[in-house]
């Protein structure tokens, strides 16, 4: 039982990951900000996912709290950098002022 | 192995075409999948003390990433 969770979450989690990278790959060929979109899902919710079923599979112990730490820290920096990469590609492509830093 | 090849892949060939934005959100993408393949591989292999390197990964990728931000949009101070 606990082996078919984790098997399911970490093969969902696993089905987000592959999907954002094709798309991106494939999808919005030449703008950066709508390719953006496909990034955050794998540091939101792909990632957990897999983190999740990895951690059903270990149980309560020390590889588990390194597992939920490493997600954590992914989580929280993703959307951080969408948002850096997303200033970026708006002043290449001149939407915002370059000398704008607020 | 579904990981590398469908995640890692297309974020790698993303990472080296086009200009140096999108060459950026596919260096982004690409960390995100390592992260991933590498606490899947700890896991699988049992060994745990592998763990240490996705957990240094983040920071260093997070920064490294608003490192190359900063350079990329070229503002002068």
């Amino acid at each position: 039982m606990t082996h078919d969770v984790s098997l399911a979450l970490v093969a969902a989690g696993t089905v987000v990951v592959v999907w954002s990278s094709v798309a991106s790959m494939l999808l919005f060929r030449g703008s950066a900000l709508r390719r953006l979109h496909l990034l955050t899902p794998v540091t939101s919710l792909g990632a957990p996912l897999v983190g999740a079923g990895l951690c059903v599979q270990e149980g309560w112990g020390l590889t588990t709290g390194e597992i939920i730490l490493v997600v954590g820290l992914l989580f929280l920096s993703g959307p951080v950098l969408s948002a850096a990469l997303g200033r970026l590609a708006a002043q290449q492509e001149g939407l915002v002022a370059k000398s704008d830093s607020e | 192995m579904a990981l590398i090849a469908g995640g890692l892949g297309p974020a790698l060939v993303l990472a080296c075409t086009r200009d140096p934005v999108n060459r950026l959100v596919g260096v982004q993408l690409a960390t995100a999948v390592v992260v991933v393949v590498m606490l899947v591989v700890s896991v699988i292999s049992r060994r745990s003390y592998d763990l240490i390197v996705p957990l240094a990964f983040v920071p260093l990728g997070f920064a490294g990433t608003l490192v190359f931000t900063r350079l990329l949009s070229g503002s002068d101070e």
